[in-house]
């Protein structure tokens, strides 16, 4: 939280968004090296975004792209009312809802043999890995915009502020969903001790009051 | 604040994040190509899907034609309905698919994204490895485009395969006729042909022979970078020593397709300046020694075609990007005269 304050500072602030207003000027007139070094900047916190949010899948690079695509597309209409990251996200959060919802309704193409996840194999975190899988597979489970409010939040470690923000809700919504989706993944994990554990390692979110909103 | 779950984050591998880039870039080229001369502005996605199901709410009958629609896929097999972007990647398999006229197997060890179908079209990218296509004859106004690397075949309707290796990729046509197209040079193939080809049925790009200037047209007499004073027209940009044997295969390749992109829009600058700019763009943010002559040239001929502001903007990341390259000086003198 304490990192979250300092992001928003006030002088970081402005001077980070008069960066951004040039940089997305030059990005908006199409300069391609600017389209590039906003993929370079941007690509790996990007990356584990998706990843944190969608899990270990053979779409995942397919969602990064679509991501850039979709903020190079949307880059015209960026106001700086936000930072440039926290937008970036939002367009990226958007991505991630559309593939989960063509998922629910049709999970086609699906990738045949690659594994994507070549992360460490290291035999200590083989059982890290089998629980990271169990998690997602309950996760697919979820109402979308649950399970991007739980990933949000509970995976990515943002703030329920920040989450609302990039999810265009509001912060009771958003408790509300991270809530429910803990709730509906604790009652799985009754029955999956290894989920039970991974699930107990931080602390359990508090039941959603009326209160920030 | 609570502490995040132990979720790691897989590590990507310079050349999937490479891949990936390229694919990328190829993915946004294409569509910004496609876009040419369409609506100019895009409609987020929300808005799509709601005027589809607007669309889909005036045809009316939505029950009759689900039916319909449900029956003729049951019946197509292993067809499979693709609603938006997907990414193949196979192992040691390949995979078979068959879409709305088109049959692909992907060869094993490759990956392949496929674009969406649409009006005018449907992209697909190839990022490693092969695949073979059977299409069925289709509108020429709504090919179906195949980029591997730097190459793009476009399809009417014919049975082929597409072999990447790099940034350079093999066609061969088995029956119809694909055009394919690198470095602004398009080429036909037609069935039993393959390209490229030892004995050229169809011509690919040629690199002009730099060693011996006169062979050139005039906009590229300058000869290799070296330290001797260049000699002609000032204004062209000294082009770069061409790739050697001894830097391998790839880059080898990459750079001889460079060269002869930038040789084109050298040689297209009097007769297509539009053109030439378009190719000089597509080189100058490269990483590679032609990158820098494409940004110089590029600044040049908009100080040449009268519009200074572009030329300075250009001229000037040129020197800010490479402040000792080759065309530097002249860099200078071009936008001294602009001044």
């Amino acid at each position: 939280m304490a990192q979250s304050t300092s992001r928003t500072a006030g002088p970081l602030k402005l001077v980070r968004l008069a960066y951004d207003a040039e940089f997305v000027r030059r990005c908006v007139s199409g300069e391609r090296g600017a389209l590039r070094e906003l993929f370079e900047r941007e690509r790996l916190r990007l990356h584990a975004l998706l990843f944190r949010i969608v899990g270990p899948s053979p779409h995942l690079d397919d969602l990064l792209q679509e991501a850039f695509l979709e903020v190079f597309r949307s880059l015209g209409s960026f106001r700086g009312e936000s930072s440039l990251r926290t937008w970036i996200d939002r367009c990226t959060v958007r991505v991630a809802y559309a593939f989960f919802a063509r998922k629910a309704r049709a999970p086609v193409l699906e990738s045949l043999s690659d594994a994507p996840h070549t992360g460490l194999d290291a035999e200590e975190h083989a059982l890290l890995r089998e629980a990271t899988r169990r998690l997602y597979m309950e996760l697919d489970r979820l109402e979308p915009r649950q399970r991007l409010a739980f990933t949000l939040f509970a995976v990515e470690g943002r703030s329920m502020r920040e989450v609302a923000d990039i999810m265009s809700s509001t912060q009771v919504a958003t408790r509300v969903r991270v809530w429910r989706a803990r709730q509906a993944l604790e009652a799985r994990a009754r029955k999956d001790p290894l989920l039970a554990e991974f699930l107990e390692a931080p602390a359990a979110p508090a039941e959603p009051e009326k209160d920030d909103a | 604040m609570q502490k995040p779950l132990p979720v790691e984050v897989e590590t990507v591998s310079a050349r999937r994040w490479a891949r990936l880039e390229r694919s990328l870039f190829a993915r946004w080229d294409e569509e910004q190509r496609l876009d040419a001369g369409s609506q100019p502005v895009r409609q987020a996605p929300a808005r799509q899907v709601r005027r589809l199901v607007a669309i889909a709410a005036v045809v009316g009958v939505a029950a009759a034609a689900s039916a319909v629609c449900f029956v003729t896929w049951r019946r197509a097999g292993d067809a499979v309905a693709l609603d938006r972007t997907s990414r193949i990647a196979t192992g040691a398999n390949g995979s078979h698919l068959s879409l709305q006229g088109l049959t692909l197997d992907v060869e094993p060890e490759s990956a392949v994204v496929l674009g969406s179908p649409f009006e005018r079209g449907m992209l697909i990218v190839l990022d490693r490895g092969g695949i073979v296509c059977e299409v069925a004859p289709r509108s020429a106004d709504a090919p179906l485009v195949i980029q591997a690397g730097s190459v793009q075949v476009k399809v009417v309707g014919t049975r082929f395969s597409v072999t990447r290796t790099g940034e350079k990729a093999r066609v061969a046509v088995e029956h119809g006729v694909v055009e394919v197209a690198e470095g602004g040079h398009v080429a036909r193939v037609g069935a039993g042909q393959v390209w490229p080809s030892e004995a050229p049925a169809v011509a690919p790009p040629q690199a002009a022979p730099i060693a011996n200037p006169s062979d050139v047209p005039s906009a590229v007499e300058d000869g290799p970078e070296s330290d001797v004073t260049q000699k002609g027209d000032s204004n062209t940009p000294r082009a770069p020593a061409k790739a050697s044997g001894a830097a391998g295969g790839r880059h080898a390749g990459y750079g001889e397709a460079a060269q002869a992109r930038f040789e084109a829009a050298s040689a297209l600058e009097r007769s297509e300046p539009v053109r030439a700019v378009e190719l000089y763009k597509g080189l100058e943010n490269g990483r590679d020694s032609w990158a820098q002559h494409a940004l110089y040239a590029h600044g040049r001929l908009e100080a040449a075609r009268g519009n200074a502001v572009q030329a300075r903007q250009l001229l000037e990341r040129y020197l800010s990007r490479f402040p000792k390259g080759p065309n530097s000086a002249d860099a200078r003198s071009v936008l001294e005269r602009l001044r």
